[in-house]
């Protein structure tokens, strides 16, 4: 999802050559989030800038309103912004992995492997919804744990919709 | 009364990684190889993706030009030098995308009410049609980075002038 179709067609051409069967291309936010529920896709690509919805916005749809067909959905957002601060707008929105433009194929296939083989716990706070957005929890760590020691696990959530 | 849980850890199945095979090794090296074939293939046609974009950054030019203060014509200039930014290297013209992060670097930090130096809007554009008139596709070309550097001091000048 891009606003800018060649962007589009350049990430189109290199999920392909990665495997990916089915593609669906969206130059527009608010289209796109409909799109979800009607193909049920298994990651979503989205551009960080975009008009008239951005990616920050869309994602954190995707994650948190009630309409949304999988909350769940893995999303790496693409932008040409690196500054700290888009990184943990994207990150508080609840994006899954970030990757900076230009688009290079050995990092889009990074990112792409991270989601499928690593994926990161999501966490429901008050104030948050998505990935657990600690990048690595060290093993070595014998500190008190800052996050209330009543957390409520549960091993198989929800179903991710998959298409 | 009851309290409500502070946070939920919530582990999603991993369909995903089922419907890719499960294995637990590594990305697959050979889409890299596959993906930048694909690139390859494509290289004809980001010509014209190119000169499409220019046509764009020459159509927000103008309409900036023609009201500079227009909130909806920054964001237009923005949005295709945004973009620039990201696809620049992608085209094979890395010095288009430094010069297009100036740009946006000009564009955003002019916020409020702040006049934008149209002079150094359009020397940036100017530099953008010299590098691809002239073919300049290394990152490193003398004259190419040369110029970038300087619409970069400018443009450091020119925020400074106005914080």
């Amino acid at each position: 999802m891009d606003d800018n179709k060649n962007m589009c067609s350049l990430l189109t051409a290199i999920l392909g050559a990665f495997g990916c069967n089915q593609i669906i291309q969206s130059t527009d936010p608010d289209k796109a989030f409909g799109l979800i529920g009607d193909y049920k896709p298994d990651i979503v690509i989205a551009d960080l800038v975009m008009r008239p919805t951005d990616g920050i916005e869309f994602v954190r749809r995707v994650r948190t309103d009630p309409t949304s067909p999988n909350p769940f959905l893995p999303i790496i957002m693409v932008s040409g912004h690196a500054s700290a601060a888009r990184v943990g707008m994207a990150r508080d929105a609840g994006v899954n992995e970030f990757m900076v433009k230009p688009v290079s194929v050995d990092a889009m296939l990074k990112r792409m492997d991270a989601v499928i083989r690593h994926p990161r716990p999501f966490i429901r706070a008050k104030e948050y919804f998505g990935p657990d957005r600690r990048r690595s929890i060290k093993k070595t760590f014998t500190g008190r744990e800052k996050r209330d020691l009543s957390v409520f696990q549960i091993e198989d959530g929800p179903s991710m919709a998959a298409g | 009364m009851s309290k409500q849980k502070p946070m939920e850890i919530i582990h999603p199945p991993n369909t995903l990684k089922v419907k890719v095979g499960g294995s637990t090794e590594g990305p697959d090296m050979d889409a890299i190889k596959r993906a930048e074939e694909a690139l390859a293939e494509l290289q004809g046609e980001m010509g014209g993706w190119l000169l499409e974009e220019l046509d764009r950054l020459h159509a927000a030019q103008a309409a900036f030009a023609s009201d500079p203060s227009s909130t909806e014509t920054k964001a237009g200039l923005y949005s295709v030098a945004h973009d620039l930014k990201g696809l620049g290297a992608t085209y094979g013209f890395p010095l288009v995308g430094r010069i297009s992060g100036s740009l946006c670097i000009l564009i955003s930090g002019h916020g409020g009410n702040n006049p934008i130096p149209g002079s150094l809007v359009d020397a940036h554009i100017n530099a953008i049609k010299v590098i691809v008139r002239d073919e300049v596709k290394e990152a490193d070309d003398a004259i190419g980075s040369a110029l970038a550097s300087e619409l970069e001091v400018q443009v450091t000048s020119a925020l400074a002038a106005i914080n």
